[in-house]
């Protein structure tokens, strides 16, 4: 039920018309991951389906993705939506609703759909079935084509609130502290929070944050392997990758804590950290603090654009920064 | 051979040549006997069992012996377990044995070799130059060939540590050397070009330990053989050798000793006392920091639109080894 989705009221304000019927273009739903784009479409379609009863059953079904008026198209674990999958959507796209009045897509991924299948999705977004609606989820529009975009409506969710991330969050943590580091490290996004909450990647924060203890010691054996230590966290090389990226966005948290930790203290993402972030902060200096996140910054964008070496990126960025 | 005290004989390995030569031996040894030969790969436990359980159809009491080949590839359980024990030792009438192609043994496999008979092929490791040397010797002797001097060390390195080919070479060689039986050094010229493969991880060993003109070599053979694609097992391997260079380098810069370093490393300590710590002595710790983050943006070049990748990588090589 639309009712149930929070913090993001411009979004809900559209949805409420598409549930009254009042908007049937193609709508492109844009934000952050986790800030609750796929939730409420999901819950504006129970709306449709259910005509506002949350003990329907089709509100079950759509829950359980197996109501035969919604199809749900997505990319998940980061590939590309294929033309073959989009061929699909557009045969069964003119064929009449099962149950409702209304039958839904929603594309999980515009901005992952190859160029090919982007292409033949066009004629259909442009004019749609009747009874037929569109609803794309992006987390960002500059990666959906513009021809795309240009054919549907542009609803942006904004990102969460730390407040309403860390109340959210109080349902499983009982700590409030522990509930407010998870709300800051998450980047203002409720289902990242949720994902590092579930996955206890705390763990993996104060790996990276011993990077720092070791390195400022220069001992660039100890250095290599607390690098090699993230590994532990996972089996796979990709998941080691990924952990890795992790670890460098936990890693450019703490040094920005480290910044703002004279200036504001209640300020900082770190909050459990708090007096070994002073301590370790005195010791490094501004000055190499500024060199570290210079380092970081840059591995990440080389990561960004090109599949490289990211250990040995990292390993080097780091054994260079500390040595300076 | 020494008289069998089980009907079991696990045979195990990665000499795959001392291996089929021994079988061939134990099959000419064994020629009264039923030989049946099976792959591991194609059966189950169950199926080995009752293969061992059953009688050859024509048997008049000489006997079987079943060779299980890759045997590496079955995984025995309890099935096989309780027919090995309920099995008497002393009947070795038929006989069973497992050809293991793998240096590790499976358990099932190890614990069979501790109730039979155990022999193992394993090729001397590529530290072990006295061992291959000895090796070639012997094939020589075999062959009823005499090895002037330097000649072993000559034919190690056109053909490396393959004992299949140095065979091979030297029965070619056998027709050309004279009564005497006394191979030269132009016999084996003669006879053998170098099939040493070039590996991507040799080009950075020649370049860390400062042999330009070999690590020039080696790259320009590699290139001809496998073409730009290389490039990135180059660069791989380098980022590889820098890593345990600058952890030895400034395990040695802290007075460690080379047992610190080979425990760091978790490599054998002849290994980094002979190959690691030399090369280590021959760089700073801060020019291997530096050409750590050469390689890293020499990572980022070729996998990305630069023109001339080759040419990137033969300067990364020449610049270290410089």
């Amino acid at each position: 039920m639309l009712s149930k989705v929070r913090g993001q009221d411009e979004a809900v304000a559209y949805l409420s018309r598409v549930v009254s019927g009042q908007l049937t273009s193609p709508l492109l739903l844009v934000g952050g991951e986790g800030v609750g784009r796929r939730f409420s479409a999901l819950e504006a379609i129970k709306d449709v389906f259910s005509g506002g009863d949350p003990e329907s059953n089709f509100c079950l079904q759509v829950d359980r993705r197996l109501h035969p008026d919604l199809t749900l198209v997505s990319s998940d674990g980061g590939r590309d939506i294929g033309i073959e999958a989009i061929r699909e959507v557009i045969r069964t796209a003119y064929d009449c609703p099962m149950f409702s009045d209304r039958k839904f897509y929603v594309l999980d991924g515009a901005d992952r759909l190859t160029i090919p299948a982007a292409n033949a999705l066009l004629k259909t977004l442009e004019e749609p079935p009747g009874r037929t609606q569109f609803i794309l989820l992006a987390e960002s529009s500059e990666q959906v084509i513009p021809t795309i975009r240009s054919r549907c409506g542009t609803v942006r969710y904004k990102g969460l609130s730390e407040e309403f991330i860390a109340e959210s969050l109080r349902e499983f943590i009982p700590d409030p502290l522990i509930a407010l580091v998870y709300a800051r490290l998450s980047n203002r996004s409720l289902g990242r929070a949720l994902r590092f909450f579930g996955a206890n990647q705390l763990n993996l924060r104060n790996k990276a944050f011993n990077l720092i203890r070791v390195g400022i010691e220069r001992d660039m054996s100890l250095l290599f392997s607390s690098v090699d230590d993230l590994k532990k966290e996972s089996d796979t090389k990709d998941t080691f990758e990924s952990d890795i990226r992790l670890a460098l966005h936990f890693l450019e948290h703490i040094l920005y804590d480290m910044i703002l930790l004279p200036y504001n203290p209640s300020g900082i993402a770190n909050l459990d950290l708090r007096e070994d972030l002073g301590l370790l902060g005195r010791r490094l200096g501004p000055a190499r603090i500024r060199v570290l996140l210079q380092a970081i910054n840059r591995v990440q964008h080389t990561a960004s654009i090109s599949k490289i070496q990211l250990v040995f990126h990292v390993k080097a960025a780091l054994g260079t920064a500390f040595s300076e | 051979m020494a008289k069998l005290s089980s009907p079991f004989i696990v045979i195990s390995g990665d000499d795959d040549f001392s291996q089929d030569r021994y079988i061939a031996y134990r099959k000419t040894a064994w020629k009264k006997r039923h030989i049946t030969l099976r792959d591991g790969a194609d059966m189950s436990e169950v199926d080995l069992v009752n293969l061992c359980e059953t009688e050859p159809i024509f048997d008049e009491g000489q006997g079987r012996v079943i060779f299980l080949d890759n045997a590496q590839e079955l995984k025995c359980g309890k099935v096989w377990s309780e027919y090995v024990d309920k099995r008497n030792p002393a009947n070795l009438s038929n006989l069973f044995l497992a050809i293991v192609r793998d240096a590790k043994m499976p358990a099932c496999w190890s614990s069979l070799a501790k109730k039979g008979t155990s022999v193992a092929f394993m090729k001397p490791r590529p530290w072990e130059s006295k061992k291959i040397l000895d090796g070639i010797d012997d094939e020589a002797e075999g062959l009823k060939l005499k090895l002037d001097l330097g000649v072993a060390d000559l034919i190690y390195r056109l053909l490396g540590n393959n004992l299949r080919s140095v065979v091979n070479e030297l029965t070619k060689v056998s027709y050309l050397v004279g009564p005497d039986r006394l191979v030269r050094k132009e016999h084996v010229v003669k006879v053998m070009v170098s099939s040493v493969e070039i590996e991507p991880h040799q080009v950075m060993e020649a370049a860390f330990g400062k042999n330009k003109k070999l690590a020039q070599n080696r790259l320009s053979k590699l290139f001809k053989l496998s073409g730009d694609p290389v490039c990135i097992p180059i660069v791989v391997s380098g980022l590889h050798q820098v890593e345990k260079l600058l952890i030895a380098r400034q395990i040695l810069d802290q007075d460690g000793s080379v047992a610190d370093v080979a425990i760091r490393l978790g490599i054998h300590e002849y290994v980094c006392k002979i190959n690691i710590v030399p090369t280590a002595q021959k760089h700073t710790a801060k020019a291997l920091l530096g050409h750590m983050n050469n390689l890293c943006k020499l990572d980022f070049q070729i996998k990305g639109a630069a023109r001339s990748k080759r040419t990137l990588v033969e300067l990364a090589v020449l610049a270290i080894a410089a």
